[in-house]
């Protein structure tokens, strides 16, 4: 590292502050401030359109809308998709704390990267293996037992591809709170001699427990608003959610006024399930925390539970497998080197790197904002009022969902009097951004304030502000979890189907909307390898830039 | 009587650990280092939590190593997490038996009378451990390992404390090994005492 430049200026020092107004005279506090507004105000002139187009288009007679059944249908849906990530992620986190084997890092690395797979290829690979063209009913025909009596379109299609995307989620997070238990606390139930059920209801127990609130509520969220997954393996009205329902209305009927109802109806329901999930403390979604004591299953139990993550990680695992397989064929290099591809893979780079980086920049002036108020050492009332100010862009997502704000976009653009595949590139960008947010705040929120919390101090008696502070304080400690905040809005924006839905054409195409496009036609081949392609993609990306953004570690914060 | 019998331990591509002492019924031996030197290797290694690469830890000429950690005679004082913070007191030291205890009276023991129901995080870090003294008592095992047990707690605290564990050491006629960075802890309790450097322990004159 650098030397550090002479730190006594008295022409930078700080004035003393004290009280809200002078408060506004930190930069990185007015800098936060302003993006927390901009958003805010973003959001509300959305809904504002949305409410306005409610008014405007289409004609109410005609627009009929079961609001009731989307809204049992969603909560259903969410609900038991909840319970069955629950299940089978606690299954596999125990069962991972308890046994060491050849590949363990994989496996670990594996769930991490459940939160960036593309859920359209998930729901494309259940399709390919439970689908009526699928493996299975390929192999029961070929040894003459027949069709599979039943279909993967419906909710149980539905619960198999949100359990494989949310269980993995679930199970890393469940994992690394119980990799958090003290090694002292492991050490005495060892040496105490506590049984399996002991040790399940003592310790992993209150663990779990204590995850699962906030846990479940972020689960039962993403399945409420869940779009990909229901658009693929709904089978139709009968298990749409608001999402599928906006899209329909806007895509296929172009009844704005029915799609300005749902999204406010789908806006008042999230809201409803937010507002009182909002105090629940947020889960670390970092690859980290681990205690070096493993106390191993033996005997019976090891093997049953050895069988049961064996079995769990080939159902998470299965759907991803079939489609490197049946995706990447000779045929492949024929895709790759149309135009068309090339040009999809384009527009999804750039998108995916501009909304990754307008994201990581958002968190982290947020978070410093939120830190600076530890540094200014601000009054308590104060320091709220701001704080809640400062963190209410993070539910930006959590309040409008993506085919919302993609709706409200698409409104705006068309009120301003814009051509929505010109504007799409940038409304796309704006809403991935928006939609990583929550998880980049979620990461890079509690270091910064942790290194505040530790260090004001000594910043404060040294002067060190601005970019000095930045440059040799902050960044060398967050450098890890900035570059894993980029490699997440970047995997996370480039399998997004959501926001490009409503504004994808011939001419601006994505990877994801391309495989949509191709899945509608009927050319499941192409879909298959552009399927694998997406899934190679998102998953590298989430793997290599944190290792080459990241440095080997951070500096330590003890 | 305990014995380490030319015990050699290492983690990979570290400087091995020679280990040969002995520790007599009722006595107390201290075991002094900086940090990293091996300290708790020492005492995991009596818990059954790592095995020696050679030699031979007994107890009254019975090889300890065939022992499964939850098999061995140790009871453990850590410096923190000794107790499990969601169980009451008496659910604290009763998990130290199978069988059902009177668990009012080692609480009674340890200076702990009427806490029995009280949750663990409602107590103070000097009433934690003289929970775990509690469940130390009613387990009864003829080896109690201190991992620094008295750091974490105040000057007063920290000195009834050592007053407290010395006298049941005697009374009970454990075998003890306490490990810590303070010279308090073994003007108080030590009977021997060794300084851990370079993978050896060299006795400490007195």
């Amino acid at each position: 590292m650098p030397s550090l430049p002479a730190l006594n200026n008295n022409k930078t020092r700080s004035r003393p502050m004290g009280g809200t107004f002078p408060l506004l005279r930190a930069p990185r506090l007015l800098v936060g401030l302003l993006i927390a507004l901009c958003v805010g105000a973003l959001i509300c002139a959305l809904i504002a359109i949305i409410w306005q187009a409610a008014d405007l288009f289409g004609n109410p007679k005609t627009s009929s809308i079961d609001i009731f059944h989307l809204l049992r249908m969603s909560a259903i849906q969410a609900g038991l998709s909840v319970l069955l990530a629950f299940v089978t992620g606690s299954i596999v986190a125990i069962a991972l704390t308890r046994l060491t084997f050849f590949g363990k890092p994989f496996v670990l690395a594996f769930l991490s990267a459940g939160l960036v797979l593309p859920t359209l290829v998930v729901a494309f690979g259940l399709l390919a293996i439970w689908g009526r063209a699928g493996l299975i009913n390929d192999i029961g025909q070929s040894v003459g037992l027949g069709k599979l009596p039943f279909t993967i379109f419906g909710l149980q299609g539905i619960l198999a591809a949100h359990t494989i995307l949310n269980g993995s989620f679930a199970a890393r997070i469940f994992y690394d709170r119980l990799q958090a238990l003290p090694s002292a606390s492991l050490k005495l139930g060892q040496s105490l001699g506590l049984s399996e059920w002991q040790r399940f209801t003592i310790l992993d127990w209150p663990v779990l427990k204590s995850a699962m609130p906030g846990l479940g509520a972020t689960i039962f969220l993403m399945c409420f608003t869940s779009f990909s997954v229901v658009l693929l393996l709904g089978g139709g009205p009968a298990n749409a959610t608001f999402e599928v329902a906006i899209f329909e209305a806007v895509k296929l009927d172009f009844d704005l006024h029915r799609a300005a109802l749902l999204a406010a109806a789908q806006l008042a329901f999230c809201l409803f399930i937010i507002i009182p999930t909002a105090g629940l403390k947020s889960n670390s979604v970092l690859i980290g925390a681990s205690q070096n004591h493993l106390w191993a299953a033996t005997g019976k139990v090891k093997w049953i539970i050895g069988a049961l993550l064996f079995v769990l990680m080939l159902t998470y695992a299965s759907p991803l497998l079939i489609i490197l397989y049946e995706g990447f064929d000779p045929a492949i290099f024929k895709l790759i080197s149309s135009r068309k591809f090339l040009n999809a893979l384009a527009t999804s780079c750039v998108i995916a790197t501009a909304s990754a980086t307008i994201a990581l920049t958002c968190a982290m002036l947020l978070a410093f904002a939120r830190a600076e108020l530890i540094y200014q050492n601000a009054g308590a009332t104060s320091t709220n009022i701001l704080r809640t100010v400062i963190s209410a862009p993070v539910f930006a997502y959590l309040a409008t969902p993506s085919i919302v704000l993609a709706l409200g976009f698409f409104l705006l653009a068309r009120f301003a009097g814009l051509d929505t595949s010109k504007v799409g590139i940038y409304v796309v960008v704006i809403a991935n951004a928006l939609l990583a947010l929550p998880l980049a705040n979620a990461t890079l929120g509690p270091p910064v304030e942790k290194i505040a919390n530790k260090h004001f101090r000594l910043v404060k008696s040294l002067n060190i502000n601005g970019w000095r502070r930045f440059r040799f304080i902050e960044l060398p400690l967050i450098r890890k979890e900035c570059a894993y905040v980029f490699a997440l809005g970047f995997s996370y924006s480039f399998g997004d189907l959501g926001v490009i839905a409503l504004f994808g054409t011939d001419d601006f195409s994505t990877l994801p909307w391309m495989m949509y496009r191709a899945l509608g036609a009927y050319r499941s081949n192409d879909a298959a390898m552009l399927a694998a392609i997406l899934l190679f993609i998102a998953v590298f990306s989430f793997y290599i830039f944190p290792k080459i953004l990241g440095g080997r570690d951070n500096a330590h914060l003890q | 009587m305990l014995t380490f019998n030319r015990v050699e331990f290492a983690y990979p591509k570290t400087t091995p650990y020679h280990f040969d002492f002995r520790v007599n019924r009722g006595e107390i031996v201290g075991i002094a280092g900086a940090s990293g030197s091996g300290k708790s290797t020492l005492l995991d290694l009596v818990a059954g939590f790592q095995t020696p690469s050679s030699g031979q830890i007994e107890l009254d000429d019975n090889s300890l190593l065939r022992l499964a950690p939850e098999e061995r005679p140790v009871s453990i004082l850590f410096q923190k997490d000794n107790v499990f913070a969601h169980l009451t007191a008496a659910q604290n030291v009763q998990l130290g038996r199978k069988d059902y205890i009177n668990t009012s009276e080692k609480l009674a023991e340890v200076g702990l009378a009427g806490f029995e129901n009280q949750k663990c995080a409602s107590l103070s870090g000097g009433q934690q451990q003289r929970v775990a003294l509690a469940r130390t008592l009613a387990r009864n095992q003829p080896i109690l390992l201190l991992d620094e047990p008295f750091s974490a707690l105040d000057g007063d605290t920290a000195s009834q404390m050592r007053d407290l564990v010395k006298n049941l050491v005697k009374q009970h006629n454990w075998h003890a090994i306490l490990v810590s960075h303070h010279s308090q802890d073994f003007d108080a309790l030590a009977d021997q005492l060794f300084n851990l450097k370079d993978g050896r322990l060299e006795a400490v004159v007195r």
